[in-house]
């Protein structure tokens, strides 16, 4: 009741509740105070703001190729930039990789940069501070799964890239295909440079080779979800105790959505509103109340009940737990990629072999584009020089491979052309080369393949997009609706999705229980969206 | 009378066992999994004792031994200067409201107790402390946050306050002044009290990582949880994001659970070893009684 | 003026306290009352580049999204009614085994005491996991043992009934040694003079304690009691999300307010909405300290906080 417990208790509440302070924190630069509109501010500032930085700066008057040339860089004032980012644990020799980076930017642009990962955990609690504190940072690292791009740009977190784009980013703009630029687009403008790489994904099971060799199990015939049972039903009758197929509290539903048809947009954690994929006229519905989910939660009722499925799924919180533990086999996954296989199989059957068994072909889905994007805070002081960093961070693959795998040498060591295996224990060893830029720029890591990025640049260039691609879903109207919505999908959606309760009793108040919440207020509200989108095209 | 006496102390030691035991016996498992090999807990789950020993979450908590060794110092750096000062101002505070020929006491209390009620919230802590204190990097940004909790300060108020008034008024007419009469009157009468409440006090720094987070980003002067929560929540977000799959992260061979243990005993183990010095303060701690004769 | 004159005689009287009293007065002024500003975005869409004054005023449609849901009421009940329990069940412990510690030998004093302190080492996300230990479908300690008897296990995470007993005992564990620290050291506190006399007067241990030591421990027990009710509108977040498990089959008895709340805005994640359910939180919890202490003044004055 009180004592310790107490002081975390607030802590807890403060942490949800992360309040902001205000006017003297965002209006400090007075950048954005006076246009309030920060879409428009930017262009009108680039110049004005050079000048009360006091750059005399060249480069900031005509719009040329800022970046690769040493003759420019020395009429620069030299500046100093700060990049949040984001980084798997403390790296105990990143001061080394700061000093390399900052010889290369110092040569060419004549900034300094410091660097700030922050680590995976941490970043949603740390950026939402400093975003909603005003600080005067320049470069964030963003997405659509950690610190929301999408919210953040609608909430004037970031600045418009428009216009720096195309004076210091010319080099960086033309590497990229239109499709990415498309991608990062809120409102029509762009506000955040998005790191290439594989964009696509794909639906369908998991399975051991062990377990098709000793059942002569034939996955050619699994074209959609239900084909699996007769697999699970030979695994249950020779190995009673095992579960055949293994889920977790989220269920197989959102993760083989495409399979059974259907498109969704993402607004909540399981994603309640879609489109039939073959629908023309995006037509939005409620995908619960369809008769796809009302047959899936049958089926998996029947499988549940059968034994089929693992007895603890609707509280599970991990499928690679119980795989690795040897007590299931098959799994499900939308992102069964070209070369994925081995990460897969490591994950979750402890290295053993596995065999893909795809639903759908290679899907891109409305935003692949915005898992990992770099933006300019609005409260930058020098945002022509972040552009122009962040255009050698895309085109120097000195400079990225720099920042991705450390000092040749020291951090890794080569082991092919364009091979490198990372030391350990050298100190550097970050793995998480998409942070930086364009990861078709760097070394491929030991093990991958010679041709990786040819074959993943093919499979995103042939990959179906989804009818809504680069659409995004404004949701600031909804919040109240979204929220009750989500509590909604959190006390149903673990039991029905994995047949641990009878739809026929569930189903209808889950139904009952969405409309209230406000679910055809959603509905509505995205359709107008996507009508408007499309209207636009 | 004697006999009735220990027969209800065998009674109440009986009890003692067994409430220790179910104390303890939760405490072995966490230590049982500590030293547990990661997938032998998969497969069989918890056990008391380990099924196979394994000290790999040691290890991973452990690995970079410079950087433990710099952050067990800086908390106990910020755990002794934080302790000290906070029990100071919180008996500072506390004593002049528990004194009932205070004028102002009552808005004083009020004034306190609405701070535990109403918070601002972190981002204007930041603005505050950054922006305005330029406390970013300084064990200072460490220390302050957490001084004065209006908890502390009521519960020292419900000890002060028991302080016979006589004792002070007496010292009064002899012409001591306030400060002479809490530093060299109450300070020492009230021992217990200002144990108890350092305790509480010195675990609230010992276990602070939030501040940490919020405020430092130099490598050296990352507190001991911090960097513990640090290297727990690299094993953990890689292996709970989905992410990883698609980016081709081996999450397989990282212990998450015995790891997360391993770190509770770390950052646990120091305090457990220093807590018995401090309890002969409760066991013969000095008493109103004893300092009047 | 007349009043003013006044006034400043009596500041002059309680000059020496008032600068005792001071540096807290200050530093809860800077760390406390200046953020509180901040609370003023419950009332606003917050837009972070136009900041505290320049965001719009949208009135109380922050609040809506909780009052307006079925499950409000729902989880204000589960918070309310675990505070009590709590509030008794922990007072009432914590005072026993506090007047039992007194009976101790020293050399198991000792012993005891430090036990009684583990569980407030671990945190709730360890706890949790210490209850998995012991709730596990399939490795649980309580489905081996059900086993052994021959006994089907059972899904103790679907099974909601058993829960409100699991997270007192739980809360209980945690919370009790730290408290019973607290009255132990209240007690100690007392002057033993008051127990000769009791003594000399051929009173009864039982006697001592009921006429001794409750009374002289009354003044902490309501302290304590006061700032509880200050917080019965807030439950412990760790508590209520890392011991159930975030099993959704256990929301009707686990949920409450603050885990409720995290959860319908992790998607979002709009603060103002989180802010407007806090400060909500925090005003019932002021009114309610207030009746409290209101009533604790009419039945003794001595023992009102203000």
């Amino acid at each position: 009741m009180v004592t310790s417990s107490m002081g975390k208790k607030m802590w807890g509440s403060a942490l949800v509740a992360c309040l902001m302070f205000g006017l003297a924190a965002c209006g400090n630069n007075g950048n954005n105070s006076n246009s309030g509109d920060a879409a428009n501010a930017a262009n009108a500032d680039t110049s004005g703001n050079a000048a009360a930085n006091g750059n005399t700066s060249a480069g900031a008057t005509n719009g040329t190729n800022a970046s690769g040339d040493a003759a420019d860089a020395s009429k620069l004032e030299p500046v100093d930039l700060t990049w949040y980012y984001l980084q798997p644990g403390a790296q105990s020799d990143l001061s080394s990789i700061e000093d390399a980076v900052n010889k290369i930017t110092q040569a060419k642009i004549n900034a300094t940069v410091k660097l700030k990962p922050i680590d995976g955990g941490e970043y949603n609690q740390r950026m939402n501070t400093v975003a909603a504190s005003g600080e005067a940072y320049d470069i964030g690292w963003t997405s659509n799964w950690l610190f929301d791009y999408v919210g953040n740009a609608n909430k004037g977190v970031f600045k418009p890239l428009d216009d720096l784009l195309d004076k210091y980013g010319v080099e960086l703009k033309a590497s990229l295909p239109d499709f990415m630029w498309e991608q990062v687009k809120v409102g029509g403008h762009i506000y955040g440079v998005p790191n290439y790489q594989s964009v696509t994904g794909r639906e369908g099971f998991v399975v051991p080779q062990d377990i098709i060799d000793k059942y002569k199990l034939d996955l050619s015939t699994v074209k959609k979800f239900e084909d699996i049972a007769p697999a699970l039903d030979a695994i249950k009758k020779a190995e009673p105790k095992m579960s055949p197929i293994v889920m977790d509290r989220n269920g197989m539903f959102g993760y083989l959505i495409n399979s059974q048809g259907i498109d969704s947009i993402p607004v909540t954690s399981q994603n309640p509103i879609g489109f039939y994929n073959t629908d023309d006229t995006v037509k939005l519905f409620n995908v619960y109340a369809s008769p796809e989910f009302k047959h899936y939660a049958e089926v998996v009722r029947d499988w549940y009940q059968k034994g089929y499925v693992n007895a603890d799924a609707p509280t599970n919180k991990s499928v690679d737990d119980v795989t690795k533990a040897g007590q299931g086999y098959i799994t499900y996954s939308n992102g069964l990629n070209p070369g994925s296989e081995v990460s897969m199989s490591n994950n979750r059957y402890n290295g053993k072999p596995v065999v893909f068994a795809p639903l759908t072909n290679f899907l891109i889905s409305s935003n692949p584009g915005i898992a990992t994007v770099n933006a300019i805070s609005a409260n930058s002081k020098n945002p022509e020089r972040a552009m122009m960093f962040l255009n050698l961070v895309n085109t120097d693959k000195e400079l990225y491979n720099l920042l991705s795998f450390g000092i040749e040498g020291k951090h890794y060591d080569k082991v092919g052309d364009n091979t490198v295996k990372v030391k350990e224990d050298g100190g550097y060893a970050n793995n998480y080369p998409w942070v930086y830029g364009d990861t078709f720029n760097g070394y491929l890591m030991d093990g991958q393949a010679a041709d990786t990025f040819e074959v993943q640049k093919k499979t995103n260039a042939e990959a179906t997009p989804t009818k809504i691609v680069g659409f995004k879903f404004d949701t600031s109207s909804l919040t109240a609706e979204i929220a009750n919505v989500q509590s909604v999908l959190d006390e149903y959606m673990p039991g029905l999705s994995t047949g641990a309760v009878d739809p026929a009793k569930k189903l209808p108040d889950f139904l009952d229980r969405l409309q209230k919440a406000g679910i055809d207020k959603i509905v509505a509200e995205a359709q107008k969206q996507v009508d408007a989108w499309k209207a636009s095209k | 009378m004697k006999q009735t006496l220990t027969g209800g102390r065998a009674v109440v030691n009986a009890i003692f066992c067994l409430i220790s035991i179910a104390m303890i016996i939760p405490f072995l498992l966490v230590i049982s999994i500590s030293l547990s090999d990661e997938q032998s807990l998969l497969e069989h789950g918890y056990k008391w004792f380990p099924e196979k020993f394994s000290t790999l979450g040691y290890q991973v908590m452990l690995r970079s031994s410079h950087a433990i060794v710099h952050a067990y110092g800086v908390t106990i750096l910020v755990t002794v200067i934080g302790s000290l000062a906070g029990l100071l101002l919180t008996a500072m505070t506390a004593y002049t409201i528990s004194r009932k020929d205070y004028r102002y006491r009552k808005p004083l209390t009020f004034y306190v107790f609405f701070t535990m009620l109403f918070q601002g919230g972190i981002v204007p802590l930041y603005i505050l402390m950054t922006r305005y204190l330029h406390l970013r990097n300084s064990v200072w940004a460490l220390v302050l946050p957490l001084l004065i909790s209006p908890f502390y300060v009521m519960i020292m108020k419900g000890f002060l306050g028991k302080i016979p008034g006589e004792i002070i008024e007496s010292v009064k007419v002899d012409g001591a002044s306030e400060w002479r009469i809490f530093f060299q009157i109450v300070l020492p009468l009230s021992k217990p009290a200002l144990v108890t409440v350092g305790l509480m006090l010195s675990f609230g720094y010992w276990n602070d990582w939030f501040n940490g987070l919020l405020f430092i980003d130099d490598p050296n002067k990352v507190p001991l949880q911090l960097l513990l929560y640090r290297n727990m929540n690299a094993i953990e977000f890689l292996k709970a994001t989905a992410i990883a799959q698609h980016f081709n992260i081996d999450v397989s061979k990282l212990p998450s659970l015995s790891a997360r243990m391993a770190m509770t005993i770390l950052a646990a183990g120091p305090m457990m070893i220093v807590f018995p010095f401090f309890q002969r303060y409760f066991v013969g701690g000095l008493t109103v009684g004893a300092i009047k004769e | 003026m007349q009043w003013l004159a006044r006034e400043w005689r009596h500041v002059k009287k309680n000059r020496e306290l008032l600068l005792l009293s001071l540096p807290g007065f200050v530093y809860k002024f800077i760390f406390y009352y200046l953020p509180l500003l901040g609370l003023v975005i419950a009332f606003q869409n917050y837009n972070y580049t136009k900041g505290l004054f320049g965001s719009k005023w949208v009135g109380l449609h922050n609040f809506k999204f909780f009052f307006e849901s079925d499950l409000a009421w729902r989880v204000t009940r589960n918070t309310i009614l675990y505070n009590v329990a709590f509030i008794v069940l922990t007072t009432i412990f914590a005072l026993v085994l506090a007047l039992m510690m007194n009976e101790l030998s020293k050399r198991w004093f000792k012993m005891h005491q430090t036990v009684m302190f583990l569980p407030y080492f671990l945190s709730w996300v360890v706890v949790g996991y210490i209850a998995i230990g012991f709730f596990d479908y399939q490795h649980g300690a309580l489905n081996t043992a059900l086993a052994s008897f021959g006994i089907d296990p059972t899904n103790w995470y679907q099974k909601s009934s058993y829960w409100p007993t699991i997270m007192i005992v739980v809360q209980l564990w945690k919370a009790v040694g730290f408290q019973a620290l607290i009255y132990y050291a209240g007690i100690i506190a007392i002057d033993p003079s008051y127990y000769e006399a009791a003594r000399i007067d051929g009173a009864t241990k039982w006697q001592m304690i009921r006429k001794i030591t409750l009374p002289l421990l009354t003044p902490l027990v309501v302290i304590l009691l006061i700032m509880a009710v200050g917080s019965i509108f807030r439950a412990d977040f760790g508590l209520f999300y890392y011991v159930p498990n975030d099993s959704s089959f256990l929301y009707p008895v686990t949920d409450v307010i603050d885990t409720y709340v995290v959860r319908s805005l992790r998607t979002i994640g709009d603060v103002s909405m989180s802010t407007a359910v806090g400060l909500y939180q925090s005003v019932v919890g002021l009114l309610l300290v207030l009746v409290t202490n209101f009533i604790i003044r009419k039945i003794n004055e001595e023992n009102a906080l203000w």
